[in-house]
Parts: C-alpha cells; structure tokens; sequence
C-alpha cells in the first residue's frame, strides 16, 4: 500500500514536473509565442530562428535514446536539459546576437533529450491503464500554462514572458529533483520481450503515420495562423483552447467508446478545417471555426500517439529511445509541413490549393490507418498471449503442448524452437540459445507456421494456446 | 565447392554486372545497338548472379547445420588429417551440398522432404522429394565404428525427423 502510494505520488510529480517543462517548451522554444514576440519586438529573423530551435528539438528527440543508453540516466539527461535550457534561455534577456542562435541550438536539442527521457518516468512511475491519463495530463496542464505564457508575451510584455517561462524551468527541476531513475536501462515488464523485429515495425509504421499527418500541423502554423495574425489578441488565448477541450473528452471518454471513431472524426474535422480555411473570410469569428477544427483535431491525434506510444514502452528495455523517437516524428511532420507551408507561401498558392495539399495528406493516413492498426494489434495479441503463457507454472506449459496434435508433428529442433518462441525470444536470441545461424532460426520458424496452418507469430500463439488461456 | 569459392564466383560476377552495366550506360552516347548488346549482357549477368546469390544461401544453410561432412581424400602431414583438395560433401539438416551442387530439403512442408535414410555397409542412402518424384543420393559415409554411426542416427532424427535405418552390409 505505502509503496504503491510511493509511485503514485512519483506519477504525479513527474507528470507537473514535465507539464511546466513542456510549457516552457511550447511556449518558447518550439514555434512559442514568447520566442515569437522577442524577435519581432528587436526586428530579428523570425523564420531562421524558428526553424534552428525545431531541428536542434528534432534531433535531441532522435538522439536521446543513444545517450540514454549509453552515456547518462534518464534522470542526468532530463535535469541536465533543464539546466542548459535555463542557460540557454539567458541571452534572451539581452538583445540579439550571435549568441541567440547558439542558444536556440543548444536549448532546442537538450529540451528534445529531456522529453524524450520522460519515456523513462512514464514507464517508471506510472502503471500501464493509467498512461493515456498521465498523458493528458501532462498536454492539458502545459497548454494551459502555455496559454498563460503566451497571453502575457503577446499583450502585456515579451520579456516578462520570458521571465515566467524561466520560472516554469525552475518550477519543473523542482519537481524532479529527488526522483528516482538512477538506471541506465530496464528490462521489459514481466520479463517478457515481444519479438523485436515486431517493436520496429510498430515503431516505425507510428513513426509514419505520425509524420503523414502531422504534415498538417505544418502546414497550419504556415499557412493558416499567420492568415489570421491581425487578430493577435483573440489568437493568443483561443489558440490552444480547442486542444485542450479536445483532450479532456479523451481523457474522459469511457473504456467501451471506440478510439478508433474518434480517430475517423479527428480526420474529418482537419479536412473540414481546411474547406473552411478556402472558404470563409479572415473575421473572428471565422477563425474560431477554423481553429476550433483544427485544433481540436490535433488533440485528438497527439493523445492517441502519445498513449500508443505509452503502452509500447514496455516491450523495450529502452523507452527513451521508443519515446524520443516517436515524438522525433511529430516534430518531422511539422517541420516538412512548414517548409511546405512556407513555398505555399513564398509561391502566393491560395487556399485552395492548400486544402488539396491537405487532403492528399489525410487520403494517404487513410491508407496508413488500417495497416497501423493491424501491426499494433499483432503487437499487442502476440504479448497477451505471450504474457499468459508466461503465467502458467512448468506442469501446465507441457499440457498446452501435449495436448496439441500439430506439435507431435514437429521434429526435435522444431519443438525446441518453439519453446523458445513461446518465451517470447526474438529469432537471434533463439539463434544464440540453440548455438545455430539465425537465418536456420528463420527456416525453422518457417517450417512451425507452415505445419500449423498460419502465417504469423501471432496466429500461432493464438492458434496453440485459445483454448487453454482465456483473455 | 566450398563456400569461398562461391562467394568467389558471386563476387565475379557482380564485377561482371557492375562492368556490363558501365558499358551499357558509356556506349548509350556512341552506339545504341552496342548499348543494347551491353543491356542484354547485364540482365545475363543478373540472372546468373542471383542463382549464384540463391545458391550461397543454400549452401551457407547447408553448411551451417551439418549431419555429416564427408571428406573423399585425407592427406596426412605429421600426423594431422587434412582433406585431401578434392570437394567435400555435407549431410544436412536441410539437404546436401556436394561440388556446386546443392540437393535441398526440408525449407517447407508440402515442398521436398528428406524421407528415408539407409546406412548399408560403406554407403549412407538419402531418399528425399517431394511425393511426385524422388531422388536418391549415395554417398561413402566413411563412419568407423557404432558409435559414430549411432551420433549421426540421433543428430538425423533431431534435425529431420527421419530414423536412419542400419544394415549391416
């Protein structure tokens, strides 16, 4: 009970402690109003500048994983960022120099090393059911904030702004001082690890998916936010609103609902975004039904990555690098976006044009939709499977084989083979198991899926073990 | 053959497509019909590297998880046994690799299969197909001694499922 408080009370530190980092973030370094109003106010650079903290963001979010794997703990590199950030942000209280330039680099790629070793705590701290709540969280709680920041540097004074956005620094480093996440690494929940050739292609098709459709966002921050930059006020505070809404009904939306509607509706509502974007004028109120689309759009698709993301964090025994690289293709998909944005632009390519652009972009996440779907549910399957084999004691395991007629047919090695499969071993670490090549592990696989009818792994557990494990 | 020479023979002629290929592209200015005869000579030269590609998988299978390896010739130098020069031949799990030639069973149910195995005297017999036709294959074991025999009978049943069967011959 006191241990499970414990972690309790760690979840939640951790989650404020990333809520005010991730503010900071949204609020200045990634495309922040506080980063906007400070380089407008000295007549600085806008879109160099803005671009240089983005890929500095993107390849800390790449690269994180490696140093977390092999240099520092999750929780050196994420107080780490927190401190260079703060030192970075420094020259900003300063007029512009070189010095902005160097900073937005340095504070771009420890802020995206820093989120991404939050994969650590989530995995740490917060137990699996309760993931896409912490996620939320954390995305409502920092665009709150952010809203605040970005109210204040747009209307009342820039560098006071960026003085708050400091102090969410401060505040976040508070938080986290006194976690634990001292490792370098963790093993896989329950001992098990789903094949990893598995884990890289449901990373990888996420990775994908995100990227396709976050093309959008790119394209909204190039394209339909500076269309309506006269209504700077209105702007400043409404921006965000939808997203967070968006994802409070996420959060709260009952376990029965499908996710998958919603998703479907989120594609809808980007689509109807930009129609409206081609259609209606450049009013107040015009912008309300555009954002309102958009936006709430985008809190429907970051929630659902994030959880994904979230629950894929156990099959590795290294999140950070499962988190940073996730997020990495978010950042990617917004940063191809605007550059796509920005030629719309340059080029004076109207509305119209822009809503095809966007359109082309969600027919191809239609198709991407149901092969996502299909890989994460193979992933997901095979290590419920796995996880309930796993559970039963030595005596049982040998009955769920005994009693299956396919196995007789098997020869000495195929049995062994399969036993190794049915622990959860990917092909090389059968290899090395049986001290054979791993391209013989592959023959013999082969032969197992052909000589039981199926044509995945995943069939295979579920073919051998439905009628001895109910789920 | 063994595996270096035809990762040698692989080699050669991935040159030769690379070369084909080259000449192809470098003749397309001075002559079409020569840069179609260079086209032609490439797509030869890819067919032939690929069954060379398909042939080093097989045979790197085949080595790789050896029943038996026979040696036609030992050579004796203070000593130590060597193999004669001559090609050796390998038993294995998934079928025999003898020269450049390799006899494959067992990649898929359905496919080819190792049937019946016969150890009668100095010969090992294989039987294997795949219902339609069979092939046999014999080959000089050159096993001394039950023990041996008895090793090569548990490793065949292990890896194919198939008893071997002894005669005395």
């Amino acid at each position: 009970m006191m241990k499970r408080c414990k972690e309790q009370g760690e979840g939640i530190r951790s989650v404020a402690g990333l809520s005010f980092y991730f503010a900071y973030i949204l609020a200045f370094l990634f495309e922040g109003q506080v980063l906007y109003s400070l380089l407008k106010m000295h007549g600085a650079n806008v879109g160099g500048h803005v671009l240089t903290s983005m890929v500095a963001h993107f390849a800390g979010l790449l690269t994180a994983g490696l140093i977390a794997a092999s240099l520092l703990s999750p929780r050196q590199v994420i107080k780490g960022s927190m401190i260079v950030c703060l030192v970075a942000t420094l020259p900003f209280c300063f007029p512009p120099t070189y010095l902005w330039s160097v900073s937005l680099v340095l504070g771009g790629y420890a802020s995206g090393c820093g989120v991404a070793s939050w994969g650590y705590y989530l995995r740490r701290h917060v137990p699996k059911g309760k993931r896409i709540g912490a996620c939320a969280d954390v995305l409502i709680l920092s665009n709150v904030i952010m809203i605040a920041l970005n109210v204040v540097a747009a209307n009342v004074s820039a560098p006071l702004g960026l003085f708050l956005a400091m102090l969410c620094i401060v505040i976040s480093l508070a938080f986290f001082r006194g976690q634990a996440g001292s490792g370098t690494s963790m093993p896989p929940s329950a001992s098990l690890r789903v094949h990893e050739s598995t884990l890289r292609k449901s990373l990888a098709l996420l990775c994908l998916f995100i990227f396709v459709i976050t093309i959008n966002s790119g394209l909204m921050y190039q394209v339909i936010n500076p269309a309506f930059q006269h209504l700077t006020g209105l702007v400043s505070w409404y921006w965000a609103l939808p997203y967070i809404v968006a994802l409070i009904i996420m959060r709260n939306l009952s376990v029965r609902f499908s996710k998958a509607k919603v998703l479907y509706l989120g594609m809808v509502m980007i689509v109807a975004s930009f129609i409206a974007f081609m259609i209606v004028g450049r009013r107040a109120s015009d912008y309300l039904v555009v954002d309102t689309l958009m936006l709430g759009a985008c809190g429907i698709f970051d929630l659902f990555w994030w959880s994904i993301l979230g629950e894929m964090l156990d099959y590795t025994d290294n999140p950070v690098f499962v988190w940073g690289v996730g997020l990495s293709a978010n950042v990617g998909g917004v940063l191809l976006g605007g550059v796509l944005g920005t030629v719309l632009t340059t080029l004076r390519i109207g509305g119209a044009e822009v809503a095809v652009i966007a359109l082309t972009v969600m027919f191809l996440t239609l198709i991407l939709l149901p092969v996502l779907n299909k890989q994460l549910v193979s992933l997901l399957e095979s290590h419920t499977y796995l996880m309930a084999y796993d559970s039963l004691n030595r005596q049982e395991q040998t009955d769920v084989l005994g009693h299956d007629a396919m196995y007789v047919g098997l020869t000495v090695r195929e049995q062994e083979v399969l036993a190794l499969l049915l622990q959860g071993k990917s092909n090389r670490d059968i290899a090395e198991s049986l001290f054979i090549t791993e391209s013989t592990v592959k023959t013999h696989v082969g032969n197992i899926l052909a000589k039981y009818g199926v044509k995945s792994r995943v069939e295979l557990f579920s073919s051998m073990l439905k009628d001895f494990i109910s789920l | 053959m063994r595996i270096r020479d035809i990762r040698m023979r692989r080699n050669c002629k991935a040159l030769h497509l690379v070369t084909s290929a080259g000449l192809a592209l470098w003749a397309k200015r001075y002559s079409s019909a020569a840069a179609f005869a260079f086209c032609l000579g490439s797509i030869v030269s890819l067919v032939a590297l690929i069954k060379c590609l398909v042939l080093l998988y097989d045979a790197r299978l085949i080595v790789d998880n050896p029943v038996l390896t026979v040696c036609p010739a030992h050579v004796y130098q203070k000593d130590q046994k060597q193999c004669g020069g001559a090609e050796t031949i390998v038993v294995s799990t998934f079928g025999i690799l003898a020269g450049e030639k390799a006899y494959l069973w067992g990649r898929k149910p359905g496919g080819c299969r190792l049937m019946a195995a016969k150890l009668e005297g100095h010969v090992l017999s294989l039987v294997f197909g795949d219902g339609k036709s069979t092939m046999r294959a014999d080959v000089l074991h050159g096993l001394k001694g039950q023990e041996e025999v008895a090793g090569v009978r548990e490793k065949l049943w292990r890896e194919t499922g198939v008893d071997l069967t002894v005669r005395d011959g």
